[in-house]
């Protein structure tokens, strides 16, 4: 201990400095008592009492402004409530005062050395001065916007949440203002203007109607630095109407999903699949038609090949009916038989034949012609004689339908003889003619001019 | 009944760094040993 006059070192236990002469006790008194406030303020300190504790701790350095260890732990606390460049100031002063063996040596040394952290802190400084200012200004959103970058940045400011508090209150938004308010708390608990708004917002949701309705309502709790609003008893009365309700409502919402979103797109794939098939089946009925049209072609050369065949058959059959019926022919003729010799030769198709086939029937035809006319126009005139003119018509016509001037006419005049009288007239006029025309100027020729004029009439 | 004008009022700006210095040599060290100095010399209560 020093003299207070003198600066001398006096003994604890004297009550004058030997040096001056000065009463200490008055001195010694003064210490005490600032010495009591600074144990008051560390008490409050430590209880977080932030406010009470500056209180004490400045009253104690008005007592004894040497007081080093009030001094530091003053700085220390407005280092807590965010306000670092006070907190500072009071290191500064005190290692000024004490330069040696002090902590606040080594408070300063964190702080000021990190410039990142005094930057930070200068700009939370400038950053809270500008929303008092928009506060100031009247320029409230801005002020909060300006408030809650600076808190992000400087948490622990006190006056920073007080203020915003402030703000949320002027906007009735009370809740939030309750919040700010908590946050300042936790810093500085017993902070008076932190109770009085506090106490100020309690009134005012009191006095509102339904308050207490609407706080038990809603639950509200910070996550982070989300505010979540979380309603609560809401759904007392759950019944089973409500969940059957709720699985209609969610097969409809189903069913209407399927009906918009699934069905198309699998009409529309069962479509082009549809499609596809037609086509295949398409271009396969085409590939059919077209076989089927390659083998009735081929169907037809087969037939043709085999109308061929069969007509060649055919030839090579009635060829060998040709030659049959020409040989029947030949042996009728050995036997005299010349008529029916000449009816089986005209059946004979002479062009099946091979030239030596076609040979004897040329050869065999004139013979049997020959007398088989002979035979005709001798069984026609015996008949015409014997009144029989339907044998010899017969027996005439097969003479006069392959020669008419047989017999110089003869038989051509026989024949129209035995037509007039077997009453075919109109024949007979035509034979009568042609031995007129064929045959002029002789009796057979006159006597079928009369026998003309006869029918004619 | 809080008036937020009168509140607002008692919100001051807060010290920048830069104003450290300033602030430091504005402050009332003057504690009551001061005083009590002073009063004394005044008295003329001369050292020995």
């Amino acid at each position: 201990m020093r003299c207070f006059m003198c600066n001398e070192p006096v003994a604890e236990e004297d009550a004058l400095c030997m040096n001056c002469g000065t009463d200490l006790r008055l001195y010694k008194r003064i210490l005490h008592l600032s010495n009591s406030y600074y144990n008051a303020g560390l008490y409050k300190a430590r209880v977080r009492d932030m406010s009470g504790a500056v209180t004490c701790l400045r009253q104690s350095l008005k007592l004894n402004k040497k007081n080093i260890d009030a001094r530091n732990l003053l700085g220390l606390i407005y280092y807590e409530t965010g306000e670092t460049v006070q907190a500072l100031a009071q290191w500064v002063i005190s290692t000024n005062y004490q330069p040696k063996k002090n902590i606040a040596n080594s408070y300063l040394n964190e702080v000021q050395t990190n410039n990142t952290k005094l930057d930070l802190v200068d700009q939370t400084i400038k950053k809270f001065n500008q929303a008092l200012l928009y506060c100031q200004q009247g320029s409230e959103d801005l002020a909060v916007i300006q408030l809650k970058k600076v808190l992000s940045m400087n948490p622990k400011l006190v006056r920073g949440h007080q203020l915003l508090a402030l703000l949320y209150m002027k906007n009735e938004e009370y809740s939030k203002a309750k919040k700010a308010l908590r946050r300042a708390q936790m810093i500085d608990s017993n902070n008076t203007v932190t109770l009085n708004y506090m106490k100020e917002i309690i009134n005012i949701e009191k006095m509102r109607p339904g308050g207490n309705k609407k706080r038990a309502d809603k639950m509200t709790y910070q996550s982070g630095n989300e505010l979540i609003i979380q309603p609560t008893d809401i759904y007392k009365d759950h019944s089973a109407m409500y969940t059957v309700i709720n699985i209609v409502i969610g097969l409809l919402v189903g069913a209407a999903l399927m009906w918009f979103l699934v069905l198309p797109a699998r009409t529309q794939g069962i479509r082009s699949e549809l499609n596809k098939t037609t086509l295949e089946l398409g271009d396969q009925i085409a590939a059919k038609t077209a076989t089927i049209e390659s083998l009735q072609k081929e169907l037809e050369e087969a037939k043709a090949q085999t109308q061929e065949a069969e007509a060649g058959t055919e030839a090579q059959r009635s060829g060998v009916d040709m030659y049959d019926k020409l040989l029947e022919a030949q042996d009728l003729s050995e036997q005299g038989d010349y008529v029916q010799a000449r009816e089986v030769l005209s059946t004979v198709n002479a062009t099946v034949l091979s030239d030596k086939g076609q040979s004897l029937y040329s050869s065999l035809s004139a013979t049997v012609n020959t007398e088989a006319f002979k035979s005709l126009y001798n069984s026609g005139t015996q008949a015409f004689n014997q009144s029989d003119f339907d044998q010899a018509v017969s027996d005439l016509k097969q003479i006069v339908e392959v020669d008419e001037g047989y017999e110089d006419g003869d038989a051509l005049y026989t024949y129209a003889r035995a037509l007039h009288k077997s009453g075919d007239t109109e024949t007979a006029a035509q034979m009568y003619q042609k031995v007129i025309d064929q045959y002029p100027d002789t009796k057979k020729a006159e006597d079928s001019a009369r026998y003309l004029e006869e029918i004619r009439q | 009944m809080i008036n937020y004008e009168e509140e607002l009022k008692k919100f001051q700006p807060s010290l920048e760094v830069e104003e450290m210095a300033d602030a430091i040599a504005h402050e009332d060290l003057t504690d009551l040993t001061d005083v009590l100095r002073d009063i004394l010399s005044e008295m003329g209560i001369v050292r020995r």
